[in-house]
């Protein structure tokens, strides 16, 4: 018998008892639904981290010199440095292929205090990094009110809307501020004072009264703090974000750089454990899919030896006209592999619908707690929606293969006599 | 005389609980090719023992049976299945056609297990179908179909590969005589027709008179047997 007729037979055979398939793939159904809507969410939510991650720079790393804390700056880390980063460090980097940005970064003592004297006001603000962006997981980008938010290296400075409602300015004269001096005075705990002038570049839409500075501006001010005349050549800068061009070129970049003796810092090491995490829930709600399966397995078998004691004088009759034993277990196989099919590919398709219609009201309830993440939630990839078929398929010949032996046993003779 | 089946010490023991049952006991018996063979004797003869055992069904206790030059107690379990497949015809007295099968694809499946292809099989069940009378009746499944139109399928079907030997259990035992009759001599004109081997069990003297050789079971032994109408000492 050949193969395409024994399919042909077992799909004919499943076809005459259409309730008790049904009823026997309605575990596999079940089954498969669970682990397809499990995978699925799992693979959406992975899908989802990873473009939040790409969105505040999966394709940037942070650099610093070996043996520096991020934000620290005691004296025992100053002896500790060998190595710094240098001027020259930092234009070697923006030579290198596939490097999109080089941002060096300055940072003052958290122990300064910093004002800015403007339009009559004196406004105590807080200073951070030359780069908004990036700054907290899951927040958009900030956008410009005015002006640009690139600062230039040389000078400047980008001013909050918080910033600029606190010194008393009208948020319709934005625009006319851009291009205007702002004095940033700097002072000691002991009360020493010192002021800088810098030109407004840009106006953001955050509400805190933060200012962003420009590398040479805070190197001025680190000058005067320290009271040397150039701490770019004895301590190099804090650290320099580097963006590439694309993640796979990111991991080469850390990878180049910590031969180099720096210190690399990227994204890619929250994604993984993000993304483990996620595996290991699917893993675990997958697992009652599966025992939902084990289930849907033994409901194959009992319906296939209930078919096999029903048709037993057919297979009497197939035997005396020539059938193998091989080829009464395969027919008795294949059925059991279609039943487990069917049922998988129903569940397939009730899970994928599940999660279509799922989706929307994940959405909702996101906008409702203001949390601006849109996309799908549920991913059936080619992948799982094969291995999901394929895994109930297999379910169903595992669960026919003790019923087909039995059949395949059977004495033709006394197989014959059965009423 | 050239003989298709021989049997020597032909023996085939049955263990019901504890008791051995001899159902067949030291058989020798030739059937020539292309002869018409009656097996006749009371219920629990061995008739359909013998049958069975010739047809590669089951297995002699002791000795053995030669088809063919094939030894049916010695074969391999695969070559008993081509055995079957292609040297042997079945026709049962309760038809035992397939139920779910249309009266083509009943005529069709012996084929399908010998590998023919579809287009072909498919042509020469029709043929088998018509030599039987039954052309127009193809598309019915068995439940459609009286039960001379079952026997006669499964009498398509039982030479569709084109076997050397027919066995036949009873085939008219479950129809009225006239229809019983007609069957029969559809059997026979085919028979004489191809030049087959057929051994029949039957419990009808009219029946087994239309026979080349009649042969007499009674307790698991040949009785007597008798060739076209004159008794022969058992062999």
């Amino acid at each position: 018998m050949t193969l395409p007729d024994q399919i042909r037979t077992a799909l004919s055979n499943v076809g005459r008892r259409k309730l008790r398939s049904a009823l026997a793939s309605l575990g596999v159904v079940v089954g498969t639904l669970t682990i397809v809507v499990m995978v699925s969410l799992a693979e959406g939510v992975r899908q989802q981290i990873n473009h939040q991650f790409a969105t505040i720079g999966l394709d940037r790393l942070t650099v610093y010199a070996p043996g520096a804390r991020r934000g620290g700056f005691s004296p025992l880390d100053l002896l500790m440095r060998k190595k710094i980063i240098t001027p020259d460090d930092v234009s070697e980097w923006k030579a290198l292929p596939g490097v999109v940005q080089v941002i060096p970064e300055i940072n003052l003592p958290p122990s300064v205090g910093l004002a800015l004297a403007w339009n009559g006001t004196n406004l105590p603000v807080r200073m951070s990094g030359g780069t908004p962006r990036g700054e907290f997981l899951f927040q958009e980008a900030p956008q410009p009110l005015a002006g640009s938010l690139d600062l230039p290296e040389s000078g400047g400075i980008v001013l909050s809307l918080g910033t600029v409602q606190a010194a008393g300015v009208s948020s319709n004269d934005l625009t006319r501020m851009i291009g205007q001096t702002v004095q940033a005075i700097l002072h000691t705990s002991r009360g020493e004072t010192q002021s800088f002038n810098l030109r407004i570049q840009g106006i953001t839409q955050e509400h805190s009264t933060e200012i962003q500075v420009s590398v040479a501006d805070r190197i001025a001010m680190k000058n005067w703090w320290f009271n040397t005349t150039n701490t770019l050549e004895s301590e190099g800068y804090d650290s320099v974000t580097i963006r590439s061009a694309d993640v796979s070129r990111a991991q080469a970049l850390t990878a180049q750089l910590r031969s180099d003796g720096f210190q690399v810092q990227s994204l890619e090491v929250f994604v993984e454990i993000a993304n483990r995490i996620v595996t290991v829930i699917a893993l675990m709600f997958s697992l009652i899919g599966s025992i939902a399966l084990l289930v849907a397995a033994i409901g194959i078998a009992n319906t296939m030896v209930m078919a096999i004691y029903e048709r037993t004088r057919e297979i009497g009759i197939l035997k005396a006209m020539g059938a193998s034993r091989r080829e009464i277990r395969q027919m008795f196989m294949i059925e059991a592999g279609f039943i487990g099919m069917i049922g998988g590919t129903i569940g397939l398709l009730l899970g994928w619908l599940f999660g279509l219609g799922l989706n929307p009201i994940i959405q909702i309830i996101l906008k409702h707690r203001d949390l601006p993440i849109h996309g799908h939630f549920f991913v059936v990839t080619l992948t799982l929606a094969l291995g999901a078929i394929l895994f109930a398929t297999l379910i169903g010949l595992v669960a026919g293969l003790l019923p087909a032996q039995r059949a395949a046993k059977l004495d033709p003779l006394e197989a014959l006599r059965h009423e | 005389m050239d003989a298709l089946i021989q049997s020597r010490g032909l023996t085939r023991r049955y263990h019901v609980g504890k008791v051995v049952v001899a159902a067949l006991s030291d058989v020798e018996l030739t059937v020539p090719r292309g002869e018409f063979t009656a097996l006749v004797g009371p219920s629990g003869s061995g008739k359909s023992t013998l049958l069975n055992l010739i047809g590669g069904l089951d297995r002699p206790t002791a000795g053995e049976v030669h088809v063919d030059d094939l030894s049916l107690g010695a074969a391999s379990e695969q070559q008993l299945v081509q055995y079957r497949r292609e040297r042997v015809g079945f026709i049962f007295q309760s038809f035992n056609l397939l139920p779910t099968l249309s009266a083509v694809e009943n005529v069709e499946s012996p084929m399908m297990l010998a590998e023919v292809p579809s287009i072909e099989r498919r042509k020469r069940a029709m043929a088998l179908l018509d030599s039987v009378g039954l052309a127009a009746r193809s598309v019915h499944r068995p439940n459609e179909l009286s039960g001379g139109e079952k026997q006669r399928v499964a009498i398509a079907r039982a030479i569709a590969n084109q076997p050397l030997l027919l066995l036949a259990d009873e085939p008219t035992g479950n129809l009225d005589s006239k229809t019983g009759n007609a069957v029969l001599d559809l059997l026979c004109g085919l028979v004489k027709a191809q030049g087959l081997t057929m051994i029949m069990v039957t419990h009808d003297p009219e029946v087994a008179a239309r026979a080349d050789r009649i042969i007499h079971l009674r307790d698991g032994s040949i009785q007597r047997i008798e060739t076209n109408r004159k008794t022969e000492a058992p062999a």
